[in-house]
């Protein structure tokens, strides 16, 4: 985008005697694009005169702005007569396009927000400078990067989804609650351990290997309401990108995924709310100005509801089981000046959980950003953000004479300052980032006044990463363009800490300390490295890309867990003298191909990922309140390959998508020590290796209201030690022998959903009701497989524990206050 | 009225729900059976009990129990063995008795002397097996057993009969090896629960049973 072309275009227009006109038609836009606005309504813009000799072409431009929050909007495609025309509006919201003089019917569309249609008689230079409104599930079903249809073909990045919040209430949900981590889960090369497990795993990497960005800010833990929910409340978030393991500069610190939420910033028009009551929570949205056009608040807040759902079961213990939960989100936005902003948000979330009088978890997770968004110039804008996050975690024993409370948990503070340069075939970034981790004591204390437990404390490490990166958009030629780029991030582990010393040529196990040297302040070990970021798109044709793309990733945190899935209580772990980070090298080679008119998109996208110093637990791994924590962990290799193919719909009544993904993800550990090995070093899958899994979402809109969905998931079961044999033990004792690690599969995953919903039904303002059933078939899905004694046989059978093995209807409604009438 | 329609068919589904169920599961078993041996030897005198049994495989041939064939993957006692106590590489007077299938016995008349390495040996047919030799530890733990009747809850049972044993250690206060005269099969019970819970979790180096 050229900006001085813009601006000396708006002076010919005053020159002309345009100027009258062209206020008219704003002020006719201003009028119209208040919520009354729908599809079918279009605006008719008049440039210049037909009766007279025209070039051969001429530039339509403008600006495109959120109505809600005043920001610009990039990424909105421009469709001419009924053709995307391949231009979108940049970085700062400009689109720029050259039209031969006529009537032409240009249409602009967002992900999130609502088409405006216009009509444009363009016999002269013209602007239009527009905003649009979120849009509402009952105009489009599911469709994925709806904003820019062929975004898949000319992005160079390979393996990106963005989702809006607003389509993602569209896919049947489990409690009718829309969660960004299940819907992620319908596309291809996402899945996760099993319900009722938290975080996603994307290509073969594990959860604690994704980015979670909230606002930029780094979200250390998602793990919500024992997995079935994350903590993004979907009312108060705006969009979600997921970059499935080739990120471009800007993102480090994890060497998986990244996943960028983007919030919701508060109506600047008017107040306005919702409330919603499910069967599984209740929920409040309310956000208005607090000055007019300059200061908007935005509050969302979930409250759990589950616990009659708990008095009805059968076993003793899920009855007298109690789960409660809540989140809560304050956003305010200062528009400045314009082109300057500055934003504050706060997440809180909040669990607590007691399974019977047997355990009990209770985690919370708080974070605060300030950003600051704002244009320098006209080809430059800066972005700057502080964050703090807080996570605690504490899990009881309640009962007994050994009950205990123990809680340990991490602080970081995050501050991130970067510049991006831009005109209309090159953007530069560049910019630094910092992340000061303190792990928090781990604590053990005695839990009501009969419990005999000693108290005991144990520190945990602390630890500052810093990254400088680097990042080039390069428009090389109208068929080929690359994102390059470099991140060096270094990471220090800072004192105190107690290091130990193993017996050298020995393994890392309790016999084998010979002692322990005490650091007090400064560095105690320090990593570091580079990070080549490359991606490549090559048009074959005008709708047919090649895309390539390479990206190395550190990680220096990591989440450490005893069990086969991610849990509220896994233990987050900087890296030591004895952990070294992580890091992994990331291929991807894809053909993306739309059919005219992008109705139809066609993807074949192919991994591979190779990553050193992967972490897993040993076998009876005791990881809470061991000052030697790397006695319970084993380090090796990780290598993840796979192929993901998908055939999507993006137009018509009928949208949705079939994909189909091959993925393996496999573990190797490398000691020449047997206590340190898994499986004899042997290549081990991941306990979230699942070969090949189908998803099937369909959505078909029911005029005028209603929007209909039907999704299918099918997968490969998840590995599983088996017991292949048992022998008796001293007489009588039944004992069962183990496989090697992972070497067998729980059943195969299948469940297919539903759900209704429409709008309007009571309440013309606005409200929604949506019916949905979740597993369908009342598929009694595996979560674990186990082994126990048959009766009184001497016989260890197999059984399958089913999580959710019924079928799940649910309900909810919401009703829009304040606002204008829709 | 049609909420409340709704909401009747969530309790109905609740309570028909059902989470755990036993399933077939296909697996791959060893092409051989595999000889487990189990027992006790200390330097006391008295009856001392040696346990052989068997693991499953995939050629096992079934069993003949009251007129059928059986075949299953229970272990299976080893019978007809013979079992000698070795002392400094030549075997104690007499061999252990199989008082029941796969249990054999043998009465120590004499304490086992300190600092003499023993082993065993085990024939089954043609095949011979020997434990590692270990010599006799010199210092001794000393250990009381103690047991009483309570009432407690136990799955679904709020006020369950148990009988509760307990045992009292009292480790010699040396540093090295020493010998303690019982040992305690660690038999913990692993309570299934739908989430990890950290307290459930056995030590090292236990034995885990269903």
């Amino acid at each position: 985008m050229n900006f001085h072309f813009l601006r000396n275009y708006r002076n010919s227009f005053k020159k002309k005697g345009l100027s009258l006109l062209f206020s008219i038609f704003l002020g006719a836009n201003f009028f119209l694009s208040l919520p009354t606005l729908a599809q079918s309504d279009s605006l008719t813009f008049y440039f210049g005169k037909a009766e007279q000799a025209h070039p051969a072409s001429y530039v339509l431009t403008g600006k495109i702005s959120s109505q809600e929050s005043g920001d610009v909007l990039a990424g909105v495609g421009v469709h001419v007569n009924g053709t995307f025309s391949g231009v979108v509006t940049d970085k700062f919201g400009y689109y720029l396009i050259s039209l031969p003089p006529g009537i032409h019917r240009v249409v602009f569309r967002h992900i999130s927000h609502a088409p405006r249609i216009t009509e444009v008689h363009l016999y002269d230079n013209g602007v239009i400078d527009l905003d649009m409104i979120t849009k509402s599930f009952e105009l489009d079903g599911v469709v994925v990067l709806s904003d820019d249809p062929d975004r898949n073909v000319r992005n160079p990045i390979s393996g990106v989804v963005k989702l809006s919040a607003t389509e993602l209430k569209a896919i049947p949900a489990f409690m009718g609650e829309a969660d960004i981590f299940k819907g992620l889960q319908m596309m291809p090369g996402v899945s996760s351990v099993g319900e009722g497990t938290s975080g996603i795993n994307v290509r073969g990497a594990k959860t604690d290997q994704n980015l979670i960005l909230m606002n930029e800010a780094v979200v250390l833990s998602s793990n919500h309401a024992l997995g079935f929910l994350s903590s993004f409340n979907t009312d108060v978030t705006e969009n979600f990108t997921l970059y499935k393991g080739n990120l471009p500069a800007t993102y480090g610190g994890r060497a998986g995924a990244a996943l960028d939420i983007s919030m919701r910033a508060g109506s600047m028009e008017a107040w306005k709310g919702q409330v919603g009551l499910g069967t599984s929570n209740g929920k409040l949205l309310l956000e208005g100005p607090l000055v007019k056009e300059k200061l908007s608040v935005i509050v969302g807040a979930r409250k759990s509801n589950v616990n009659w759902l708990l008095g009805q079961a059968r076993n003793l213990d899920i009855q007298s089981s109690r789960l409660n939960f809540y989140d809560g989100y304050l956003g305010m936005q200062w528009k400045m000046a314009q082109g300057h902003s500055m934003e504050m948000s706060t997440l809180l979330t909040g669990d607590t959980f007691q399974f019977s009088d047997q355990f009990g978890f209770d985690w919370t997770n708080a974070l605060g950003t300030i950003r600051y968004k704002g244009l320098l110039g006209e080809k430059i804008a800066l972005r700057a953000l502080v964050a703090s996050g807080n996570f605690d975690n504490t899990f009881l024993d309640p009962a007994g004479v050994e009950a205990a409370q123990v809680s340990n948990g991490m602080r970081y503070q995050q501050a991130k300052l970067y510049t991006t340069w831009a005109d209309e075939q090159h953007a530069f970034s560049v910019g630094i980032e910092a992340i000061h981790y303190q792990g928090k004591p781990e604590k053990r204390v005695p839990f009501g006044e009969f419990s005999a437990i000693q108290s005991d404390q144990l520190g945990k490490e602390r630890g500052i990463e810093g990254a400088a990166f680097l990042n080039i958009d390069y428009e090389l030629s109208e068929s080929t363009s690359l994102i390059g780029g470099i991140r060096y991030s270094r990471y220090s582990q800072l004192g105190p800490d107690t290091v130990f010393q193993y017996r050298p040529f020995a393994p890392k196990i309790g016999d084998e300390i010979q002692g322990y040297q005490a650091v007090g302040s400064g560095t105690v070990q320090s990593y570091g490295g580079w990070e080549p970021r490359l991606a490549l798109r090559q048009n074959l044709s005008s709708r047919t890309s090649l895309k390539l793309s390479y990206a190395r990733l550190y990680q220096y945190i990591q989440s450490v867990s005893a069990t086969f899935g991610p849990t509220p209580i896994d233990l987050w772990q900087l890296s030591s003298v004895h952990i070294p980070p992580q890091h992994a090298d990331n291929f991807s080679l894809g053909i993306f191909s739309n059919s005219e008119g992008n109705t139809w998109e066609y993807t074949v996208d192919a991994f591979y990922r190779l990553g050193k110093n992967q972490v897993e637990y040993r076998d009876f791994a005791n990881l809470f309140l061991n000052p030697q924590i790397e006695t319970a962990l084993v380090f090796g290799k990780g290598k993840a390959y796979g192929m993901e193919f998908m055939v999507k719909k993006n137009l018509g009544i009928l949208t949705g998508w079939i994909a189909y993904t091959y993925s393996r993800s496999l573990f190797q550990s490398t000691s020449l020590f047997t206590e340190e090995q898994i499986n004899g070093n042997a290549w081990t899958p991941a306990n979230y290796d699942k070969p090949h899994e189908v998803n099937l979402i369909l959505s078909r809109k029911m005029y005028p209201r209603g929007l209909l969905n039907l999704t299918m998931n099918y997968s490969t079961g998840r590995p599983v030690s088996a017991v292949t044999a048992s022998y008796y033990l001293n007489g009588g004792l039944v004992v069962p022998d183990y496989s090697l690690r992972n070497a067998y599969r729980i059943p195969d995953y299948f469940r297919v959903d539903f759900s209704y919903a429409v709008e309007k039904v009571f309440s013309k303002k606005g409200d929604s009701l949506n019916f949905g059933i979740y597993n369908l078939f009342g598929r009694k899905n595996a979560y674990s497989v186990f082994w126990k004694k048959d009766g009184d046989s001497q016989q260890l059978r197999p059984y399958r524990l089913a999580i959710l093995g019924a079928i799940f209807p649910s309900i909810s409604y919401s009703i829009q206050l304040g606002g204008a009438d829709d | 009225m049609i909420k409340m329609r709704i909401w009747i068919l969530l309790l109905l589904v609740l309570g028909i729900c059902s989470c755990v169920d036993q399933i077939s599961f296909p697996l791959e078993k060893a092409d051989t059976e595999r000889l487990i041996v189990s027992g006790l030897i200390t330097d006391a005198k008295g009856t001392k009990t040696i346990f052989l049994s068997t693991t499953t495989a995939a050629n096992r041939p079934p069993l003949f129990v009251n007129g059928y064939y059986t075949q299953n993957d229970a272990p299976r006692p080893v019978q007809n063995a013979q079992i000698t106590l070795w002392r400094a590489g030549q075997p104690l007077f007499g061999a252990f008795q199989e008082v029941r299938a796969g249990v054999y016995e043998y009465e120590l008349e004499e304490p086992l002397e300190v600092g003499i390495p023993y082993f065993v040996e085990i024939k089954i047919g043609a095949k011979t097996f020997r434990s590692t030799p270990q010599v006799m530890p010199s210092i001794s733990g000393e250990d009381a057993l103690s047991f009483s009747f309570e009432r407690a809850r136990i799955a679904d049972n709020p006020d369950a009969a148990q009988l509760i044993l307990k045992t009292e250690l009292t480790l010699p206060q040396v540093t090295g090896e020493y010998y303690l005269r019982w040992s305690v099969e660690e038999a913990y019970f692993w309570d299934l629960t739908f989430f990890p819970n950290p307290f459930n979790k056995p030590p090292p180096n236990c034995i885990v049973f269903a």
